[in-house]
């Protein structure tokens, strides 16, 4: 680490150093730019005068003759500033040369500074890698590791939530048993009670219909049957002879102790009791 | 599959069994019922003339028939909660409140010619149906007997049994002469004691009236010459023929069941004895010999024994002998004193006198067990005689009101005196049915 960063100022140094070269170069060729200017703006102005044809001729001759000589200087001026110029340039050139070859040995340096810093960044980042690796692998073995233990963690915690469902369950259906034990029970005892009921409302309705048979001058030894339909609360529907005596006044004194009878105070109003019980369908046989 | 289907079947077949302990269809025995009048409603009659009264009042007449008969329980017409005439007009849920369960709805109309039509129906009020209805008709004169007709439809539709109430009775009374000497006379009545009619009138005693079986003649023992002799007398002529008039006794006749013969007691050959007259040919046979009284004879209904009382055991009790003459058989055995026997219609029992510590009472003797049950309670009842269909014994009972006709059913339940004129009232006698 410490040595990267050495490495990288030194570059930067370096790279400071030939920017402020190269603009000191540019800095002088800027200058020899501005002297070549062509100066040529203050000679095209021309006075409109009229002269006569001789003396003009003169005169043109003359100018002419003189702007020779002119150009002549002129260009004599330019070859030696070409020449000037060359020179100049031949020398920029060769600076230059000698510039961009220590650039280069710079640039070289620098490359191979840069390749032996890659190669030790690469073998350090190699290193780093296997470090890294190494940790990965280890951080794996840990992981599996521990997802191992979570594994077997979850595997004892999922064995016991089972367990624990399953004395759970074991519980429930216990509670069932007892519960369903309790109902039996319970359905027992009500069925005990509606049988007790049910007796007591039959011995009831029978003393109810015994007081309302009329046996008055009726011949012995004769029998019928009577069947009715009863309502909750007792009220008779249905009333029917279905064994008849083979005595029309037996029967019908049957039949009237019967419905004489009605309602049957005894049978309860309530419809869901009246069900229990039973007591719906009634058969009377008579038989004094 | 099939097994467990099978399994289910026997599961539910199970539980069947075990919830069967509360029956479905329960069956109830009634073994036993109670002895107890049957209510009856008999409305009155509608009447055709609204501006008249109807000569009798027909409803009443049954009313009161039924009440009698010990058997039935009339509602009064106070609380009746309607008076309809016909059967639409029967609102069958207000009688059933008051626990009605018969009721006679009718009609009474007089036609052109002067006569009655009287129109009837019994209903059931709690089949809503009816059971019985006539139209009969009748004259003024017969009114009476028409209601009482319409009485033993009654009684037979609702006991079963022909009703005894369209019949006669034969009694004797006694009454006093303005000089102070006892004034007899034989007479036939109505069932219930009204339209009394006079057969034979007397200043000597009158007995043992006894009707024959067919109801149109009388046998009975009259003093009128001094001496008694065995009458026969047809009861609409008035025509009699002396029977017997033998020296000595001349009593008790008593007809055969065919009406052509009469026991009698006759003393002619020393004491009283059993004799059988033959109407026909006149001639007497000689049914016992013994030194002690023998009287009263009756005939079995089957005509083959006659019952008759007899002393030779030391008291007065009860034997049978075979008509055509043998050994007397004592029957009665309960009490000091046992006379007077009479045939029910179905002969199982006689009803007699039966006398123990001074007290004498109107009893049953059954004869298939010589067990006697005592129905009345006076202390002086007399002369029992069975109505025709056997359901009731007319007697003479004496007590603090004095002498009257009084009428027992033969289960004890009721008893009633008749409403006769004054005068003592002597040896009743009920006579048979008579053709509708």
């Amino acid at each position: 680490m410490h040595l990267s960063w050495w490495v990288r100022i030194r570059s930067i140094w370096y790279a400071l150093a030939l920017h402020v070269i190269a603009a000191a170069l540019l800095v002088f060729s800027f200058s020899f730019t501005d002297i070549i200017k062509p100066p040529h703006q203050d000679i095209s102005i021309v006075n409109a005068v009229t002269v006569d044809k001789s003396q003009v001729d003169k005169e043109l001759q003359r100018l002419k003759q003189e702007d020779e000589k002119k150009k002549l200087e002129e260009q004599q001026r330019l070859d030696e500033l070409e020449k000037k110029a060359t020179e100049e340039k031949k020398k920029s050139e060769d600076l230059k040369k000698q510039r961009l070859e220590e650039e280069k040995k710079l640039l070289e340096a620098k490359k191979k500074k840069e390749q032996e810093q890659k190669l030790r960044e690469e073998e350090q980042k190699k290193l780093a890698d296997l470090e890294k690796q190494k940790q990965e692998l280890e951080k794996q073995k840990k992981l599996e590791e521990e997802k191992k233990v979570l594994a077997e963690a979850e595997q004892k915690k999922k064995a016991a939530e089972l367990k624990k469902l399953e004395e759970e369950r074991k519980k429930a259906e216990a509670e069932k048993a007892l519960q369903a034990q309790l109902d039996a029970e319970a359905a027992e005892e009500q069925q005990q009670q509606d049988i007790t009921l049910q007796q007591k409302i039959v011995a009831e309705i029978k003393s109810q219909v015994r007081r309302n048979f009329n046996q008055t001058g009726l011949p012995p030894g004769l029998q019928c049957k009577v069947n009715i339909r009863l309502l909750p609360g007792g009220d008779v529907i249905n009333a029917n002879v279905v064994q008849s005596s083979g005595n029309d006044i037996f029967d019908r004194r049957a039949l009237t102790a019967v419905q004489k009878s009605s309602p049957f105070s005894s049978v309860p109003d309530d419809l869901e009791i009246f069900e229990r019980i039973k007591i719906r369908d009634i058969t009377f046989t008579f038989e004094p | 599959m099939f097994k467990k289907y099978i399994y289910t079947l026997f599961l539910i077949f199970i539980f069947t069994l075990f919830f069967s302990k509360l029956a479905y269809a329960i069956e109830i025995i009634i073994d036993k019922g109670v002895e107890k009048p049957i209510p009856v409603a008999i409305v009155p009659f509608g009447w055709s003339q609204a501006a008249n009264l109807p000569p009798v009042d027909i409803a009443q007449v049954i009313s009161n028939d039924l009440i009698r008969s010990g058997r039935f329980s009339a509602m009064e017409e106070k609380d009746m909660p309607q008076r309809p005439t016909d059967f639409d007009g029967v609102n069958f849920r207000d009688w059933r409140l008051l626990g009605m369960e018969n009721l006679l709805i009718g009609n009474l109309a007089q036609n052109n010619q002067g006569d009655y039509d009287v129109e009837f129906r019994l209903i059931d009020v709690y089949k809503e149906k009816q059971i019985a209805g006539f139209r009969i008709p009748s004259t003024q004169v017969q009114l009476r007997r028409t209601a009482h007709e319409i009485s033993d439809i009654i009684y037979e539709k609702l006991i079963g049994i022909r009703g005894a109430f369209a019949t006669r009775i034969v009694y004797v009374t006694v009454n006093k002469n303005p000089d102070g000497t006892k004034r007899f006379a034989l007479q036939v009545s109505d069932a219930d004691g009204y339209n009394p009619q006079i057969l034979l009138e007397s200043n000597e005693p009158i007995m043992s009236p006894a009707w024959s079986p067919d109801g149109r003649s009388l046998a009975y023992v009259s003093f009128e010459e001094k001496n008694s002799a065995v009458y026969i007398q047809d009861i609409q002529s008035g025509a009699r023929q002396k029977v017997a008039s033998n020296r000595g006794i001349n009593s008790a006749p008593g007809w055969s069941p065919d009406g052509s013969r009469l026991a009698l007691t006759l003393s002619k050959d020393g004491n009283p004895e059993i004799y059988i007259f033959h109407i026909a040919s006149r001639t007497l046979s000689r049914i016992t010999e013994n030194a002690a009284i023998d009287t009263e004879p009756v005939w079995s209904g089957d005509g083959k024994m006659l019952a008759f009382t007899s002393d030779r055991g030391g008291n007065p009790q009860i034997y049978e002998v075979p008509v055509e003459g043998g050994q007397p058989r004592r029957i009665s055995f309960n009490g000091t004193y046992n006379a007077g026997p009479e045939y029910s219609p179905d002969s199982k029992t006689i009803a007699v006198i039966n006398g123990d510590r001074g007290a004498y009472r109107i009893g049953l003797l059954n004869r298939a067990t010589g067990q006697v049950t005592i129905l009345t309670g006076s202390r002086q009842d007399e002369s029992p005689s069975f109505a025709p269909n056997g359901h009731m014994i007319i007697y003479t009972t004496t007590g603090a009101r004095g002498n009257a006709l009084a009428a027992i059913s033969v289960d004890g339940s009721v008893h009633q005196r008749l409403a006769l004129q004054d005068g003592e009232v002597r040896e009743p006698a009920w006579g048979p049915f008579m053709n509708r």
